[in-house]
């Protein structure tokens, strides 16, 4: 089987990037009607709908805690977000691991002793996959929690970074990721570089270990720029049309 | 010679044999219905009886001709669980299930397929609408339907739900008007069609100016489905005068599903005859009994 | 959804009905704003998304792949719930060779997929749907293409089927499928080639025929088109009625749990009738000036700017 170049002699990354840069991020808040807070968030050619729901009563008696809310978060991908059309089943394992992933990510940061015996809900469709799923959910639930106006310690941001060929490199695309690099997600809280979630699949030199973290840790820095952006932009649009 | 096989007498004829319908493969001609002894606007004979299933509240059972189904109502009883909320109205839950052997294709027993889910809503927003659900807060009525044998979808749900508003008579529930329910099929006409061509047919339909004459068959049956341009279903209470249930398709002018609603409520007016006489049959057998 | 109506609020509606004005100002007969988007998901054939101001927004993807033709030519759907299982049902019996599924990850984004199986034996049914599907066969007998058709639903607001349909006829219309070339290999075999060349495509043929739908809502004695949420709770029955261009009824189904009286059920009919041609010729406007300003672009070289999630 003949290798994809990932890293072209020049140090040009598949698409075109350089090895420490990130794709582009656009992204907006309050996109649906109904949902308590929603966001839309694209990571270059992926792209994500986060809404949430709450807090609001268990739906299930079973799931009250008396001094916290429950954080539930599904995900979903949309049959026509890969390239090969294909139908997931809602309890796709991978699918699961992902939902629970987010889910300890925000638990800590959260502040669910606020919200006792209640329920929060975080709902993601991905509209189109271009890896990196991970780090877009939990940017764009990051995004879609502020919108709602939970109660948070600090934005929660997640970058991947991996080691393609000879080289650190940041925000793999699905091309780079499906070869077999090494891969690494990270969710960082900006304020105080504290680290939520550490994910990693495969193998990475030990070495080479500090210099991908470090990276994604910048990366990382880099999205809270972008989030922060947005939420202050539609803060601003939402006071200018109060005061109209 | 043959020593296994036992010789007829040296006199012997083939036996006569009453062939009811000509093997010829049935097309669609004017006036003349798969079954030859039908009308266009002829329906099957009905034969519905009530009181089949000795278990159940009230039941009918329902066959036209090669159309055959049960239908069982149990209840009003209460709410089982007590998640499902308060509702100041009673619940029609209706179940449509077709036998295995009941169509051409063998059907999957297990549970309820998509269609069969269709049908029960479709059935329960047929009834609701004459069944006093009003009177019956924090109940539910189970209407189960199983089909036996299906002799053409239309006419299939067209009894479910006539069989299904006699047995709830039958169960004593109280009711605004029967609904009765009937099906029609409408099918271009003419030596011309063959199976093979629709693109000469959707071409012609467009370029001939002669525009094809549809006839209009009531309660057709599965030979005659297969010819069909489309086809309505119409759930009708005939004192009342109001359509409980309509569905229809396949493409059509206006003026076709005007007649054909028509054609239908007519024919709903005589289904309602045949409704009628089975519950006062029914009444009758209970005060000799 | 909401999913419960006070008494005061439904007859503050009804009474609103009776005098023609409702709640959002509109008349009876009046459509909301309705706002479309072709080509907006670059991994399908075909995209659009349809938002009805206000409410309901729909992602519609069309998406053609090589399967081998089903024998049984059958729709198949998968329901999750009763709401899904009415919508697929309904859009497959509308568009008639559809495979429809949908399933609800929560309570305002539901999503839904149908897929058209195109088969061979495409002569022997009559296709209200209108795509022609022998135009889709590559090999006969063997290969074909399949189109699939996703709907995803992203915001409830009232009046889910016709936003839809709606975008099901514009994904269509946005659809392009790859030309392929056919090898005679002589006794019975065959071989095939997908030409890849995004200039050089073929449209779905018959999409003109596409039906669209329009549902009217019985209220009280009136009825009403493109009913809002709270509307949709006061509704006492409604009528789903499919129209294609030439005015020709595609199907009709009554939905809901109340009657409708005979004289007002031909009424309905034929209001659906004329609004749904009328909604049709108003579609097709818009897809084609988008299909236009996209193709004079591309041939000026500038970029499309797709503006998806970002139009407020």
């Amino acid at each position: 089987m003949s290798r994809v170049e990932l890293l072209s002699p020049e140090g040009l990354r598949i698409d075109g990037r350089r090895p420490a840069e990130l794709r582009k991020i656009t992204s907006t808040t309050s996109v649906l009607s109904q949902a308590d807070g929603s966001a839309y968030l694209e990571h270059g050619n992926t792209k994500v709908l986060a809404a949430v729901y709450g807090p609001r009563e268990a739906r299930h008696r079973a799931l009250v805690i008396h001094d916290r809310a429950v954080l539930n978060v599904e995900l979903n991908l949309a049959p026509f977000s890969t390239g090969e059309r294909r139908r997931r089943n809602k309890n796709d394992k991978r699918l699961l691991e992902i939902a629970q992933f987010v889910k300890q990510t925000f638990e800590p940061v959260v502040i669910t002793t606020l919200y006792p015996r209640s329920q929060i809900d975080i709902y993601f469709q991905v509209i189109q996959h271009d890896g990196g799923t991970l780090q877009a959910c939990i940017n764009a639930a990051t995004l879609a929690l502020i919108d709602a106006g939970i109660a948070m310690t600090d934005y929660v941001c997640a970058c991947t970074a991996g080691w393609v060929e000879r080289e650190a490199a940041i925000d793999l695309n699905y091309t780079e990721e499906s070869a077999d690099t090494s891969e690494m997600t990270i969710a960082m809280l900006p304020k105080s570089s504290k680290i939520t979630l550490m994910q990693m699949e495969s193998r990475l030199h030990v070495d080479k270990l500090d210099e991908v973290i470090a990276l994604a840790g910048e990366g990382c820095k880099q999205i809270h720029e972008v989030l922060d952006k947005t939420v202050r932009d539609r803060a601003e649009d939402l006071a200018r049309k109060m005061a109209v | 010679m043959d020593r296994k096989r036992v010789p007829g007498p040296e006199l012997s004829v083939a036996p006569l044999v009453e062939y009811p319908i000509d093997h010829e493969r049935w097309t669609p001609q004017q006036e003349k219905r798969h079954d030859p002894k039908r009308q266009p606007e002829d329906l099957r004979p009905i034969y519905l009886k009530t009181g089949l299933i000795s278990q159940a509240s009230g039941s009918a059972y329902i066959e036209l001709e090669n159309t055959k189904l049960a239908c069982g109502v149990y209840g009003p009883r209460p709410v089982k669980k007590i998640g499902q909320g308060f509702s100041g109205m009673g619940v029609l839950n209706c179940d449509f299930k077709f036998a295995t052997f009941a169509c051409v294709k063998r059907r999957n027993n297990t549970r309820q397929d998509p269609q069969e889910k269709e049908l029960s809503q479709i059935l329960s927003q047929a009834l609701a609408p004459a069944v006093r659900l009003e009177l019956l807060p924090k109940s539910v009525i189970d209407v189960y339907i199983t089909v036996l044998e299906s002799d053409g979808w239309g006419s299939c749900l067209a009894a479910a739900i006539t069989a299904a508003s006699v047995a709830l008579a039958h169960a004593g529930i109280e009711m605004l008007d029967l609904v009765a329910g009937c099906s029609a099929s409408y099918m271009q006409i003419g030596p011309s069609i063959s199976s093979t061509t629709t693109e000469t047919s959707s071409s012609s339909g467009a370029g001939n100016p002669i525009t094809p004459q549809i006839q209009i068959f009531m309660d057709a049956d599965t030979e005659e489905e297969k010819y069909e341009q489309g086809a309505i279903v119409l759930a009708y209470m005939p004192s009342l005068n109001e359509v409980t249930h309509l569905l229809q398709n396949g493409k059509a002018e206006g003026p076709i599903i005007n007649q054909s609603v028509e054609h239908c409520m007519e024919a709903c007016n005589k289904v309602y005859a045949v409704m009628h006489h089975a519950l006062l049959e029914s009444m009758k057998e209970s005060k000799d009994a | 959804m909401p999913g419960l109506i006070s008494p005061a609020e439904r007859d503050y509606i009804l009474k609103g009905i009776e005098c023609n004005i409702r709640a959002d100002g509109r008349q009876r007969p009046d459509y909301r704003e309705v706002i479309l988007e072709t080509g907006v998901v670059s991994q399908t054939s075909g995209s659009a998304r349809v938002r009805i101001a206000g409410g309901s927004d729909v992602l519609v993807s069309v998406k053609a792949e090589i399967g081998s033709p089903s024998a049984s030519q059958q729709f198949e759907g998968r329901g999750a719930d009763d709401l899904n299982n009415e919508l697929t049902q309904m859009m497959s019996r509308f568009l008639h060779h559809t495979k429809t599924t949908f399933t609800t990850p929560s309570s305002s984004s539901s999503q839904g997929s149908a897929g058209a199986g195109a088969s061979t034996t495409a002569g022997s049914s009559s296709s209200t749907g209108g795509i022609n599907l022998s135009k889709l066969c590559i090999i006969p007998g063997q290969q074909c293409w399949i189109l699939y058709i996703d709907a995803l639903v992203l915001d409830y607001g009232g009046n889910l089927m016709d936003a839809i349909l709606m975008g099901t006829r514009a994904a269509i219309f946005d659809t392009q499928i790859p030309k392929t070339e056919v090898q005679d290999l002589g006794d019975g075999q065959f071989e095939f080639e997908v030409l890849d060349d995004a200039e050089d495509t073929d449209i779905v043929e018959g999409r003109e025929d596409m039906p669209i739908c329009v549902t009217l809502n019985k209220v009280g004695a009136r009825h009403i088109v493109d009913a809002s949420p709270l509307e949709e709770l006061c509704t006492e029955a409604k009528l789903v009625v499919a129209v294609n261009r030439s005015g020709e009824l595609c199907g009709l189904q009554k939905g809901n749990d109340g009657g409708i009286e005979p004289s007002l059920l031909l009424e309905m009919i034929q209001f659906g009738k004329t609004m749904g041609q009328t909604l049709i010729k108003q579609l097709d406007l818009k897809i084609k000036e988008e299909a236009d300003s996209d193709l004079a672009k591309r041939q000026r070289g500038e970029p499309i700017q797709k503006l998806g999630f970002f139009a407020q």
